[in-house]
């Protein structure tokens, strides 16, 4: 034990032999500390403003995100909607060019006869009644023949 | 703990956290003298706060050790970007820096002599914990807490710090 604090006083006195030059240079309290209040930065106007930015931010964030919700989210949707519309109108496959075969241009559109097909009484218009209007189709009709020859039934007869 | 109460602590603290600004910086008391100033600094825009878990002696040598190394960090940059043009005035601030340590003055006659070699054959965490524990009285624990090491390892430091430095002052061993 009482080697102990003979080492330990032995150190402490070559500790504090080695510090007699540095206590001797210590600068004083009030010198320091002055220094180091001057070089404060400017606290609360400084730290006040900076607040009040943080503040006048935060609010304008707030209108913008409650205005965009309530008015023109519906106006966005629709217009979103419609973009896609017209991009699905615009879209072309990939492999559309595969199609495009010599003649396609005849698939695309209805055919077209150069002169309109003639109604069957302009061709031949005695087979008009001239008194009622009836239109007779029976085998007396000049100009046609009845397929069937005389004494056999007519085609459908067996299905009555 | 109130404002005030910190700043009257602090300087009744004051040649004691000088001393240690000395060992955080090297031996250069200009140095310590700015890191002094910072610290204080901190402590005056409430960057660093006491909370009261530890004495306030612990508490300041933290805050004053931290500060002195983001100073030295920041001299290193700062040296290895002015390096290529400014080399032989940097290793002559070394010069100075080291010429103008505590122990400088103290070097007079063999004691001083033999305890700045004895010193010198300390590392610098055993030199920081022998300051601790012997000259600002503080125990292993609280100079742990003061390095940001565990105690285990303040321990390991104190015990290889002492022995290698009663060694060093002894007549036999001392060759220098």
């Amino acid at each position: 034990m009482n080697e102990e604090r003979r080492e330990r006083e032995l150190l402490k006195g070559v500790l504090t032999e080695a510090h007699r030059a540095t206590r001797r240079r210590t600068p004083a309290f009030g010198r320091v500390w002055a220094r180091a209040a001057a070089a404060r930065r400017p606290p609360t106007r400084y730290r006040a403003g900076r607040g009040l930015a943080a503040a006048a931010v935060a609010l304008a964030l707030t209108v913008t995100a409650a205005l965009w919700t309530v008015g023109g989210h519906r106006g966005s949707e629709l217009d979103r909607a419609l973009t896609i519309a017209a991009a699905l109108d615009d879209w072309q496959a990939p492999l559309d060019f595969l199609l495009a075969t010599p003649g396609r241009e005849w698939l695309e559109a209805p055919a077209e006869w150069p002169l309109a097909a003639p109604e069957p009484w302009a061709l031949a218009p005695e087979l008009l009644d001239p008194a009622g209007g009836h239109f007779d189709a029976g085998p007396s009709a000049p100009g046609l023949v009845d397929p069937t020859p005389p004494g056999s039934d007519p085609p459908d007869s067996h299905r009555r | 703990m109130a404002a005030e109460d910190v700043q009257r602590g602090l300087e009744q603290l004051h040649p004691a956290s000088f001393a240690w600004a000395v060992v955080c910086c090297h031996g250069d008391p200009a140095e310590a003298e700015e890191v002094l100033q910072s610290a204080y600094l901190k402590v005056l825009e409430r960057r660093a706060r006491f909370a009261g878990r530890s004495s306030l002696k612990t508490w300041f040598f933290s805050v004053v050790r931290r500060t002195a190394v983001e100073r030295a960090r920041r001299r290193r940059l700062r040296q290895a970007k002015l390096l290529l043009w400014r080399r032989r005035e940097a290793g002559a601030r070394e010069v100075r820096a080291d010429s103008a340590g505590p122990h400088h003055e103290a070097a007079v006659g063999e004691r001083a002599r033999r305890i700045r070699a004895a010193l010198g054959r300390l590392s610098r965490r055993q030199r920081q914990v022998l300051e601790l524990v012997f000259y600002h009285d503080l125990t292993v624990a609280e100079a742990a807490a003061v390095l940001a090491i565990g105690v285990g390892s303040a321990r390991v430091h104190y015990a290889r710090g002492k022995t290698r430095l009663l060694a060093a002052l002894t007549p036999e061993n001392d060759d220098e």
